[in-house]
Formats: structure tokens, C-alpha cells, sequence
């Protein structure tokens, strides 16, 4: 029973951080039909940052998490003012300068905090909550909770206000949403920051459970470019269960048969989706 | 502007410039004159092994320095002094193989690598140049490894000591969970582990790989205590991993006894649970401000004060690296010594012939049974247990000996996992 309900916590978080994640991806491809690649990076530079702000800085871990969020959304506005833009009508361009950007910022890590992977960040929230024979560490739960909190501001945003629905307008149809006034462009530095801000803060919340180092985006990107193909592409809501369905069955195969054995299986998973559901699950077929 | 003329003649112009040319020569002329001798420390010394490369490097140069103080290298009569050579292979194996080639040029003795991949990139180049090398991964002995040693840290032979130490300070203990990184390091340690295991009554109750790619450990750790463990093996876990292992047994509410290959990372871990936590942790390198180093550590001089020279020179950067390569030098030295010469064919018959001292005391030839080939130097090895945050020295074990009584264990363990000589190829 206790290592049931471990388990089922560990999915919880899993799929917390990898939603987190995967609909910054989802959103950015939503709107600017980019994949990008260097967003496993940006979550990479979020648990940088907050490293440097808490043990390099001496502040405290919120400090952190802002300074992560905000670092890694100036990032996201480079890349769109600076590179993309400049791309638009050439989307394997895009594609290629993402991978450019990719290897920039890892080597940038190396180059600034070296290859040493025993960086630590220390969590605000040290110890475990008690429940009989249960541990729950305060953190994980602190993860779960918090990635709930921003979808669902994320989802306010989308659906209750003017910006959200000018990015949703723009995801849907960029020429029609132009036509009703939107700027394109500006809506895509916005999107891409919010994109880029969601990798950093799941960096960020992540960066006390996990190895810091310049290759840690790696992964997740790949857990993430999965969801994003499972939830059907562009799709928030499609990202959001395919995290959940995806992280917990890897969850469950890692704890009880073997984590090597868990990343193939999610891979099947994935191909099992896409067999029956082509387009993802809540993923619209295009005519062509 | 007046002209200014010159009163130097052709020839005079000419013998200054033969003068000076000479004043220049004359040090590298004098410096020749010198008997000297080359070790190259061919390692990672940008990338991602830089943690191990250059703490190495750094204790050859001490070692070096320590060892011309000392007088040098006596070789048939004369005091050679030693001059260490670096060459960053970073972990390539196109830039091993340059490093490799530039030893040859630069007549190099003797080579240190980390072992592994830089290892895989220079054997046949190592074999056709003989050039002497050794290795901290012993796993790189092969029958065509002629010119390979691992003349300082035989992984994984000393875990068999560790589980036979357990049985003797946890008699009570029955059962193990065990876990390692799913590649070779992992797969040869965790082997000897459940040899050692098997040998002193443990049963091992969950015993598991994860992937190197793993960054969330809370799976991997509820799945080792959903078996209820009385200890936890984390076999040779990188360091990161370890920590991370560490902090999920404490979150999770382990209880008994942690054993880990090297536990790098302590101060951190001590720093994520307790000193209270890590109490009684069973690993196997010491620290060398040991009180009891000096006493246990006969095949080195003055290892407290090798010590204190390289935290002189390098703050903060000691390593398990900064010794074993610094060790591989003392082993070499007191071969070359007592063979008298640096020719490597008659250097390793010598050696072979006449086994110099291990770091931890007298020392054999061994590897034939799970490498194929003798050219690992077996002698005691410390346990270590952490007391108040620290390890300390709690014994000598013989990881020859122990090998011996308990080989049929580890050959059926080793078959399992498709690691005996025959079953490689």
C-alpha cells in the first residue's frame, strides 16, 4: 500500500513538471508553428538561475524561481526578435536555428558554472508530511501544487482575457487574427516569453530534486517532444492528459519493473496513441 | 635628419648574434645535460571527466615536485628527476590518440588514463608503440591489453570485503536491496556485490538497475523499499546519483545501513539529511587526513603530508583521482627502480617477476580469471564507515584472499551478466 501510494505521488509530480513543460512547447508551436528544440535548454537555464540566485546570491529560493522565470522569458524574446522573426516564412530554418540555440546555452553553462554536476539547491520546504506509514516530501508536494497553480492561471489567461484569447486567435488562424487587428508579431514575443517562462519555472521547481548540469534539458525534452505528439500538437489541453496518462504509466513501469524497460514502454505508448488516434488525442486532423 | 653610422663591422654583427644564439642554446643545452624522465597524465581535462582529470593531474604534478625534493628516480646509478607531461584528451578518442602520439614523440615512460573510453582508443596504438600505460578501470583488462596495468584500484574487488564487514557489524541484518546504473561499471559492481552478498547469508531481496538518464531517484528508491530492505547497496552509483539515492532513502523513511563505492559526495549528503543519518555508511576510500592514512597506507610516503602539500597548491581540490593517479606514479617509480630501466618490455617482466608493493601493502598479480590477463595489482584495500560526517579507517581487508575463497560465487555471478572473458567476445 505504502509504496502504491509513493508511487502514485512520484507520478503526480512527474506528470506536474512535465506538463509544466510540455505546454510551453505545445503553446509556442501553437502559435509560431516552431518546434523547439532549445526549450529542454530553458528548463536547463531556470535551474541555473536558481542555483546562482540561491547559493551564488545568497537569496532565497522565491527570489530564485522569479529570477529563473525572468531570465528564461528574456531568453524567449531574444530568440523570437533576433532569430525567428527574421525566419518566419522558413520553418526549417527555424527548426535548425533552435538547435543553434540549443548548443549555445549549454556550452554557455559549461563555459560559466564548469561540467560539475553536484550543484544543490536547497528547497524552502525541507522534510516530509507524515501519513501513517506514508512519507510525502513537502517539496513534491509544493511541485504538484504549484504546477496546478500556474495551469490554471495559464488557463485564466487563455480564456478570460483579451491577450489570451489574441493568442489563441493567432494559434488558430494568424491571417484572420491579423485581419481583426492583432499584431502577429507582438503576440508571438508574448507567447514565446510565456513559453520560455513556463520551461524556467519548471526548471526552477525542479532544480531541488534533481542533477543540475548543462545536459539536464536533454530528457525532458524528449519526455516533453512525446507528450506534446501524444496530446496531439499545438494542443494545451492534449499536452496537460498526455503528461498525466504518459508520466504515470512511466512512473509505475519504472518503480515496478525497471526504468530502462519504462522508456521504451512510453515510447509504445506513444505509437499505441498514434495508431489509433493519428492526430493525438485532442489533436485536429488537417485537410490537405 | 643626420644618418647615424654605424660603427659595427660585418664580422662583429656576425659573433654577436653567435653569442647570443649560444647564451640562448646554452640552458636547454645545460637542461639536457640532465637525466630526466617523462610521465604523461593523458586525461580529461576540459568535458565532462574534468572532475576526475584534473584533480589527477594536479596530484601527479604534487607527486612530481614531492618526488625530485626526494631526489627524483634512481635508474641505474643516476637520480633521474621526473617530469610530468599533461595532455587534455578530454574524453575523445581522437584526442587521446593525439595525446597518445605526442608521448611517443616526447618519449614518454609511462601514461595514465582514467580507463574506459580513452582506454578503447589507444589499446592497439598502446600495443604497436608499447607504450606503458595504466588504467582505474579494470575492466579494461583484456588478453590484448599487453601494455595495461591497474596497478593501484581493482574495482570491484573490494566489495566482497565490504558485504563480509557488514555480516560482522550487522549480524542481524538478513536482507539487501541493491542498485546500480544500467552500464558496465554498474553491471561488473553490482555482480561482485551479490557474490559478496550470497557469500556472507544476505538475501537480496530487490535488486535493480535504473537508466543513466534517470533524474527523478523517488521511483527507483520506493521500488527498493517497497522490498523492506534492512541495508541499501547503491553499488557504484556516479556521485550525483548517489546523492540524489541518499536523499530519497532519507525522505522515504529508510533506517539501516547505506553502502556505496566511494560516497564522493558526503559533505552533501550529510548536508541533505544528517550527520546522524549517515552514521555507519560502509565505503571503501579513505580520506587522507586520516589519523591512521600514514599506518595504512605503507606502499606511499607520507600520505598525510602528500595531503597537505596538494590542498597547499590546489584549495578545495582534492579528489579520489588526486591519489590513485599520484599512487600509480609510486608503483611505477619503485618498478622502475628496482628493474632499472623505463624500457617497458623489460620493465613489466621485472615487475611481473618481482610484484612491487601496493599502496595498502604487499601485492599479487591478478585478472586472469574474470579479465584474461594478470596485469591488475591486488593487495589490501581499506573499508571506511562514516563517523560524525567523516569516513574513517575501520580496516584493512584482503581482496585477494577473499577473491580466492568465494571465486566459484563470483564466476556464476559474472556469468549472469555475461561479463566472463569468454562470454565477451
Amino acid at each position: 500500500m505504502q509504496f502504491l501510494v509513493d508511487t502514485l505521488l512520484n507520478a503526480a509530480m512527474a506528470s506536474a513538471a512535465t506538463a509544466l513543460v510540455s505546454i510551453g512547447l505545445a503553446l509556442i508551436f501553437g502559435v509560431m508553428r516552431i518546434e523547439n528544440f532549445a526549450h529542454g535548454e530553458l528548463y536547463m537555464v531556470g535551474a541555473y538561475v536558481t542555483w546562482y540566485v540561491t547559493a551564488g546570491l545568497g537569496l532565497n529560493y522565491f527570489a530564485g524561481l522569479a529570477g529563473a522565470v525572468a531570465v528564461t522569458a528574456l531568453i524567449g524574446a531574444f530568440m523570437e526578435v533576433a532569430l525567428f522573426r527574421r525566419l518566419r516564412s522558413n520553418p526549417v530554418g527555424c527548426l535548425i536555428v533552435t538547435v543553434g540555440v540549443l548548443l549555445v546555452l549549454q556550452t554557455a553553462m559549461v563555459w560559466l558554472f564548469g561540467i560539475n554536476s553536484t550543484l544543490l539547491v536547497d528547497t524552502p520546504f525541507p522534510g516530509v508530511l507524515k501519513l501513517g506509514a506514508v512519507n510525502l516530501p513537502w517539496h513534491r508536494l509544493f511541485v504538484i501544487f504549484a504546477a496546478i497553480a500556474v495551469m490554471g492561471a495559464l488557463s485564466w489567461l487563455l480564456r478570460g482575457t483579451r491577450f489570451g484569447w489574441a493568442i489563441r486567435a493567432a494559434a488558430q488562424d494568424r491571417e484572420a487574427a491579423s485581419l481583426q487587428g492583432i499584431s502577429i508579431g507582438r503576440i508571438a514575443v508574448y507567447a514565446i516569453m510565456l513559453s520560455a517562462g513556463l520551461a524556467g519555472a519548471a526548471g526552477s521547481l525542479m532544480a531541488p530534486l534533481v542533477r543540475i548540469s548543462p545536459f539536464m534539458g536533454q530528457p525532458i525534452i524528449i519526455t516533453a517532444f512525446i507528450v506534446v505528439i501524444m496530446g496531439g500538437i499545438g494542443s494545451i489541453e492534449g499536452a496537460i492528459i498526455a503528461s498525466v496518462v504518459y508520466s504515470t504509466f512511466y512512473t509505475f513501469v519504472s518503480a515496478y519493473i525497471d526504468s530502462t524497460i519504462a522508456i521504451i514502454a512510453g515510447l509504445c505508448i506513444m505509437l499505441g496513441v498514434l495508431i489509433f488516434m493519428p492526430s493525438g488525442l485532442l489533436g485536429k486532423a488537417e485537410k490537405v | 635628419m643626420p644618418r647615424l653610422k654605424s660603427r659595427f663591422t660585418r664580422r662583429q654583427a656576425l659573433i654577436a648574434a653567435g653569442v647570443t644564439a649560444s647564451a640562448i642554446a646554452m640552458p636547454n643545452i645545460v637542461r639536457a645535460a640532465d637525466p630526466k624522465v617523462r610521465v604523461g597524465a593523458l586525461l580529461p581535462l576540459t568535458g565532462d571527466l574534468a572532475l576526475w582529470g584534473v584533480p589527477g593531474r594536479n596530484g601527479a604534478d604534487v607527486w612530481a615536485a614531492r618526488t625530485n625534493k626526494a631526489g627524483g628516480v634512481k635508474i641505474d646509478g643516476k637520480q633521474h628527476e621526473v617530469e610530468v607531461v599533461a595532455f587534455d584528451g578530454a574524453y575523445v578518442a581522437e584526442k587521446t590518440l593525439e595525446g597518445a602520439r605526442s608521448f611517443v614523440d616526447q618519449e614518454v615512460a609511462y601514461t595514465m588514463v582514467i580507463g574506459g573510453d580513452d582506454w578503447s582508443a589507444i589499446q592497439d596504438f598502446s600495443n604497436r608503440n608499447k607504450l606503458l600505460t595504466s588504467t582505474l578501470y579494470v575492466t579494461d583488462l583484456n588478453p590484448d591489453s599487453k601494455y595495461l596495468l591497474a596497478p593501484v584500484e581493482v574495482h570491484p574487488l573490494y566489495f566482497g570485503c565490504g558485504a563480509e564487514y557488514l555480516r560482522k557489524v550487522e549480524p542481524d541484518v538478513k536482507t539487501v536491496a541493491l542498485c546500480a546504473q544500467d552500464d558496465l561499471t554498474g553491471r561488473v559492481a553490482l555482480a561482485y556485490w551479490r557474490a559478496g552478498f550470497d557469500a556472507h547469508g544476505f538475501e537480496i531481496v530487490k535488486d535493480q538497475y535504473f537508466d543513466a538518464a534517470t533524474t527523478d531517484f523517488a521511483p527507483v528508491v520506493s521500488a527498493l523499499l517497497a522490498s523492506k530492505p534492512q541495508a541499501v547497496c547503491l553499488d557504484t552509483a556516479y556521485p550525483s546519483f548517489a546523492l540524489l539515492l541518499v536523499e530519497q532513502l532519507f525522505l522515504q523513511g529508510f533506517k539501516g545501513r547505506i553502502l556505496h563505492a566511494g560516497l564522493e559526495l558526503l559533505p552533501d549528503m550529510v548536508k541533505r539529511t544528517s550527520v546522524e543519518y549517515m552514521e555507519g555508511a560502509i565505503t571503501f576510500f579513505p580520506r587522507f587526513d586520516d589519523p591512521n592514512i600514514n599506518k595504512s597506507a605503507p606502499g606511499f610516503p607520507d600520505p598525510g603530508g602528500f595531503y597537505a602539500d596538494v590542498e597547499k597548491a590546489f584549495p578545495g581540490g582534492w579528489n579520489n583521482t588526486t591519489w590513485e593517479f599520484a599512487a600509480c606514479l609510486e608503483v611505477w617509480k619503485r618498478s622502475v627502480e628496482a628493474a632499472n630501466t623505463t624500457e617497458p618490455d623489460a620493465l613489466l617482466a621485472s615487475m611481473k617477476a618481482n610484484p612491487p608493493a601496493h599502496m595498502y601493502g604487499p601485492a599479487v598479480w591478478w585478472g586472469q580469471d574474470l579479465f584474461g590477463i594478470n596485469n591488475a595489482l591486488v593487495g589490501s584495500w581499506p573499508i571506511v564507515v562514516v563517523k560524525s560526517g567523516k569516513v574513517d579507517i575501520v580496516e584493512l581487508s584482503n581482496q585477494a584472499s577473499w577473491y580466492e575463497k568465494h571465486r566459484d560465487l563470483v564466476v556464476k555471478r559474472f556469468r549472469e551478466e555475461n561479463l566472463m572473458p569468454d562470454q565477451k567476445k
